[in-house]
């Protein structure tokens, strides 16, 4: 969880506090499109979990991000 | 000689009483005149001010739609903006988005995203051609209910954070 989480602030350029599993990318951490895809790039150079492109398509939320890792990783 | 004299008399008078009446006659000849120019210089003179006051209104509604149109603009500049800078967008890291490696590693991603932004483009164009506004779009103030390729003209609601 803290690499996903590490990985968006740093891509987004947020307070890691803000990242939490309930926020909006969009909404609550001003991502667009684009960053979606370049935070799933860069949280799977950081876990080594591969997340599929439709898998992607779906991930609104950090939870998102981090149940799609976590869900991999065990 | 006495009657001759009054009877020069009598000439004199009635000459005197013709050029009177005459002159009175011209008198009020020229009055008439001079009453009919004043009011025509009257109506002419609200005729100028009803022009003023048009003018004046039209100035007001010229600054309006100049400060519209300004407004416009600038929003239209910084969708534009906006735009530009989705596709060169620095991240947190400082690096530089670029389309090309994102569209090499994820290519069924990025060509969801710009199918999106030309479906949306689209509904910009018809929208700005006189289209309706649906409720969906009324209504979206959150960004992921925007068309994010012209949000000032299709949601009007939502206020940029």
């Amino acid at each position: 969880m803290e690499q996903v989480v590490k990985a968006i602030a740093e891509h987004l350029g947020v307070d890691a506090s803000k990242v939490v599993p309930s926020a909006s990318l969009v909404d609550d951490l001003n991502a667009d499109d684009f960053d979606i895809v370049e935070m799933t790039i860069a949280i799977q150079n950081a876990t080594g979990v591969k997340i599929s492109e439709q898998e992607e398509a779906e991930v609104v939320t950090v939870g998102d991000f981090i149940k799609l890792v976590e869900s991999k990783s065990v | 000689m006495f009657s001759s004299l009054k009877i020069g008399l009598l000439i004199v008078l009635l000459a005197g009483a013709g050029g009177g009446f005459m002159y009175v006659k011209t008198l009020k000849a020229d009055l008439a005149t001079s009453e009919a120019n004043n009011q025509k210089l009257e109506q002419s003179v609200e005729d100028q001010k009803a022009v003023i006051t048009q003018m004046k209104a039209d100035f007001e509604a010229q600054a309006n739609i100049k400060a519209t149109l300004q407004k416009q603009h600038d929003t239209l500049k910084q969708e534009f903006a906006n735009l530009d800078k989705k596709f060169n967008k620095i991240n947190g890291k400082g690096e530089v988005r670029d389309i090309g490696t994102l569209a090499n590693e994820r290519p069924d991603s990025v060509e969801r995203i710009i199918n999106k932004g030309t479906s949306e483009g689209n509904r910009c164009n018809e929208i700005a051609m006189g289209s309706p506004l649906t409720e969906k779009e009324k209504n979206a103030t959150k960004k992921s209910e925007i068309n994010s390729e012209c949000p000032s003209i299709a949601n009007p609601k939502y206020v940029p954070y």
